[in-house]
């Protein structure tokens, strides 16, 4: 019994990276073709956990491979072949490679297939299950996860996570939360934190108007902007207990801010006698250093991920386009010139591109552009699109979609191939923020 | 013609509400804390339909006494989009305002900049700000004293029309003077 949970950790497959493994040339073959979400997705089986031993648990079982599944369509790097088409041996019981039929699994079609077992514990789940190259017959890794009943679809992200780094040698985004804003009643707006598969909850009780929330690089805590004091201001949220604080008073009326990639200095846009500019907060310092200073409209700053630089929206040439200059407010640049709307810049967490909504037609659109500047890319094409936030792994976008009565959250990779919605029913979601990976 | 009729009703649909926010931001910022519940943790009670029914009651409590005072004594100034900029329309709408503040010296007005919903909402809160500020310097060229100005920017946050259409943003596109003293 239990002949697989019994083995040794598979800590050292996991460490293997993918170029260090074997692999044959008919897998890596089908992994050059994986070239981003939504190219050629891979046929990939995935069947229910088997039972091993202790508690029997098949609810959560049965959740985590929903959701493990759910997260392989949504990433576009897959195709979950239909489980009424697999042929289960009921004579096999193992999960190791020397166990499995993989003539059954290469019959329906399947280039991958993700295979694990689990054992009910006292207080939950333990599971272990692995990625297996079905035409090379061998497996590329796997993981060993355990937790509570609540933690269910966390552990299914992760698994999902891991899957989408055994393929393409770079993890997943799915173990990660997303804060945004929601309408309430009478006009009030509260931040809510998003997770995939699990229900949304309220971070803030202001009983105004909250606005743009971003995370601390730690996922733990967010910046936000509230109306609660008359005016807009500066507030630091604890994620998990919602205890929140004004940042310092003395900071005036405040349009977002957003922490540093080392978690300890950020930016803010501030206005001061109608005019809105960019300042660096450092920490232990008691003074704002103004990074611009012109009469145009000076906001939405975000960090390059090595916090040198920062991108900005600016109306100085007369509309809003896309800037970037140095941490020090110096070597000013205009990356966008097509368009007479370009605004909301988000530097990806590879430190690749540049994410901006622009107005094209009346309607506004989500961009992708080279850091360095260069040709943008149109990435939304049906409805109106705004606010968008990058994945933590650079591959996906959440935005604000407007394509019926209300804005919702979708997320989309940055080929603009397969978009999800998240979000649904009455209200308007908008300003998503994507956290970094959870700890 | 028949816009501005639609607009119009649009308009007193949501006036009542929208200055009894405001009176609740002001009267906030006066010190009246009763609604700032601040009890336990928010996310630990879970369930996205949640809201403070004191916050609530409280609210309805300024709208009954602020719509009465301050409704339809001010025009609210119109902008086009992306802009700060005060046509004949705003100004004559700023003529007016200034009448009555000129009329009546214990009058002072908080002037709200609203924007459509069109861009980042902290390009819009930026903008909202520029246009109070535009009307608070064209009431004080019509000899206005600066104390009995205040402004504030709401940005897109509070519409007065949710359609997506020109009417609408047309619409959201003001700063909606509120009087302070009544």
């Amino acid at each position: 019994m239990n002949r697989y949970l019994a083995r040794p950790a598979l800590v050292p497959i996991i460490a293997m990276t993918l170029l260090a493994s074997q692999t044959a040339a008919v897998f890596a073959q089908i992994r050059g073709e994986v070239r981003g979400p939504g190219a050629t997705r891979m046929p990939i089986a995935v069947p229910d956990l088997l039972f091993v031993g202790g508690e029997r648990r098949d609810d959560a079982a049965r959740r985590f491979v929903e959701i493990l599944r759910a997260d392989l369509i949504r990433s576009g790097l897959f195709r979950v072949i239909d489980p009424a088409a697999y042929i289960l041996d009921p004579s096999s019981t193992g999960l190791t490679r020397e166990d499995i039929n993989f003539e059954n699994w290469r019959t329906i079609g399947a280039l991958g297939l993700v295979l694990g077992g689990y054992e009910g514990t006292d207080s939950g789940i333990q599971l272990e299950a692995r990625f297996f190259d079905v035409a090379d017959r061998s497996s590329t890794g796997g993981r060993r996860l355990s937790g509570g009943l609540d933690d269910v679809a966390r552990l299914a992200h992760r698994m999902a996570d891991a899957v989408i780094e055994f393929v393409t040698g770079k993890p997943g985004p799915f173990d990660s939360r997303i804060a945004f804003i929601a309408d309430g009643d009478r006009h009030f707006r509260e931040v809510y934190s998003f997770a995939f598969d699990e229900p949304t909850r309220p971070i803030t009780r202001h009983h105004s108007i909250t606005m743009a929330p971003s995370w601390h690089p730690s996922g733990d805590g967010l910046l936000f902007t509230s109306f609660r004091g008359g005016r807009p201001v500066l507030y630091s949220v604890d994620h998990d207990s919602g205890q929140d604080s004004r940042l310092a008073s003395k900071m005036g009326v405040n349009v977002g801010g957003v922490w540093a990639p080392d978690g300890k200095r950020l930016l803010l846009a501030r206005e001061n006698a109608g005019n809105t500019d960019i300042y660096l907060l450092e920490p232990g310092s008691t003074t704002m250093k103004q990074l611009t200073t012109h009469w145009g409209i000076d906001v939405n700053p975000s960090w390059s991920p090595d916090g040198e630089q920062i991108a900005f929206c600016s109306s100085r040439s007369g509309s809003p386009q896309i800037y970037t200059m140095s941490v020090s407010g110096e070597n000013v640049r205009r990356l966008t010139f097509d368009g007479t709307y370009n605004c909301a810049p988000e530097w990806s967490p590879d430190g690749r591109n540049i994410a901006y909504a622009g107005q094209r037609n009346g309607r506004f659109q989500i961009f992708v552009m080279p850091a360095t500047g260069g040709p943008a890319r149109q990435i939304t094409v049906s409805g109106s699109n705004e606010d968008q936030s990058w994945s933590p792994d650079s591959r996906y976008l959440v935005f604000a979609g407007k394509r019926g009565r209300y804005r919702k959250l979708y997320m989309i990779d940055i080929l603009g191939r397969s978009e999800t919605q998240l979000t649904t029913g009455e209200g308007d979601d908008s300003s998503p923020s994507w956290s970094g990976r959870l700890d | 013609m028949r816009a501005s009729t639609v607009s119009r009703s649009i308009h007193d649909n949501f006036a009542g509400r929208l200055a009894g926010l405001g009176a609740a931001v002001l009267l906030l910022v006066s010190g009246c804390s009763s609604i700032q519940d601040d009890s336990g943790s928010p996310a630990a009670a879970g369930g996205i339909g949640e809201e403070g029914i004191a916050a609530e009651k409280s609210i309805d409590q300024w709208e009954e006494t602020v719509t009465v005072a301050s409704g339809g004594v001010y025009r609210d100034v119109p902008f086009a989009y992306d802009s700060d900029g005060l046509d004949a329309v705003a100004r004559e709408a700023i003529a007016h305002n200034a009448g009555i503040l000129r009329s009546d010296r214990s009058r002072s007005v908080e002037l709200e900049g609203h924007c459509d919903d069109r861009g980042s909402s902290e390009y819009t809160l930026a903008l909202g700000a520029r246009r109070a500020r535009a009307v608070r310097d064209a009431l004080i060229a019509e000899g206005i004293s600066s104390d009995r100005l205040a402004t504030v920017s709401y940005g897109e946050e509070l519409p007065l029309c949710k359609e997506s259409n020109e009417q609408c943003w047309s619409i959201n596109r003001r700063v909606h003077p509120v009087d302070l003293n009544q």
